[in-house]
């Protein structure tokens, strides 16, 4: 018996949204994506680390910011009019990404998406989900569970 | 009761019950030198926003009492009081994630998130703050000392 067309296509593919930090390409799955939303000015927290630079007000809900910049070992960079701030659901917490630019949203064949290879920084290798091409460049899939975990051992 | 308070960049608000009293800045260190009570003295915003420096010379002074002494927390004005504010907790990503646990709420004011903070949390790291560099200078002095002595009395083998 073959399964409907969007059973099918459901399994056979990954939805991800794609974004950039420091000129390497990411994705997300977009299972994970809450919304997207212009970069506007923070809040900061005193006494917080500068991977957590401050919260917003996204209707009315109170969202901690993580800069993943910091826990991809990339250097810190302000905000431009083209970043953006992922709203991404894990588990049992809800953050926003500050992020360069977002790009688009692709779906892959699952097949595409390739293990990580073997990491010397194991926490940092944490933080990552597995690696793709889409348009002749490299995609590398961010686990938000992972940068969660990465945000505690960098802080 | 949450006080609103303006340092030279952003809004804070402090529980009324942190504080001892609100004064004017130069009030405030008038009636310290009269007192015979330990006085301490700080801009907030120095303190939380240290790399947002401000020409502007804070006005006011919010004062906390912390071992038997006061210490003057400084901001350039004290905007509003509110009776029954509604305080939103930190979000728990965040809050495990504190170096300092300054911060205990969120208040939302005018649709502006405004950081609530743990006065007298942050009035026990300016007098640690001042420990920590009073310790360091007797350090210093020892050291200076120490090596004044080393040389008086090498001095002599070098003639």
């Amino acid at each position: 018996m073959s399964l409907p067309l969007a059973a099918a296509e459901e399994i056979q593919s990954v939805t991800l949204l794609l974004l950039r930090l420091d000129q390497q390409l990411y994705g997300l799955l977009a299972a994970n994506v809450r919304e997207v939303a212009r970069c506007r000015p923070l809040t900061p927290v005193p006494g917080a680390p500068a991977a957590l630079p401050g919260i917003i007000n996204q209707r009315g809900t109170i969202l901690p910011v993580v800069d993943p910049r910091l826990i991809l070992g990339q250097p810190q960079s302000p905000p431009s009019r083209a970043s953006r701030l992922v709203v991404v659901g894990c588990d049992d917490f809800t953050m926003a990404l500050l992020v360069d630019a977002v790009l688009d949203l692709v779906a892959l064949p699952s097949e595409a998406i390739e293990p990580m290879p073997p990491a010397r920084d194991a926490a940092r290798a944490r933080t990552l989900r597995g690696l793709a091409r889409h348009a002749g460049e490299l995609v590398i899939l961010l686990d938000p569970a992972g940068l969660v975990a990465g945000l505690r051992e960098w802080s | 009761m949450l006080v609103v308070v303006r340092t030279a960049n952003r809004r804070y608000a402090v529980r009324r019950t942190d504080l001892l009293g609100i004064r004017r800045a130069d009030v405030a260190r008038h009636e310290a030198l009269r007192s015979a009570q330990p006085f301490a003295s700080m801009a907030l915003g120095a303190l939380l926003e240290p790399l947002a420096a401000s020409e502007i010379r804070p006005s006011q002074a919010l004062l906390v009492s912390l071992r038997r002494r006061t210490i003057a927390l400084l901001v350039e004005r004290v905007e509003e009081f509110l009776e029954q504010p509604h305080v939103h907790p930190l979000p728990a990503l965040l809050r495990n994630q504190l170096h300092q646990e300054w911060a205990v709420g969120i208040l939302m004011h005018e649709d502006e998130p405004i950081i609530v903070l743990d006065l007298r949390a942050v009035a026990r790291s300016v007098l640690l703050q001042r420990a920590g560099r009073e310790h360091a200078e007797t350090l210093v002095h020892a050291e200076i000392r120490d090596n004044n002595s080393e040389f008086a009395y090498a001095e002599p083998s070098l003639h």
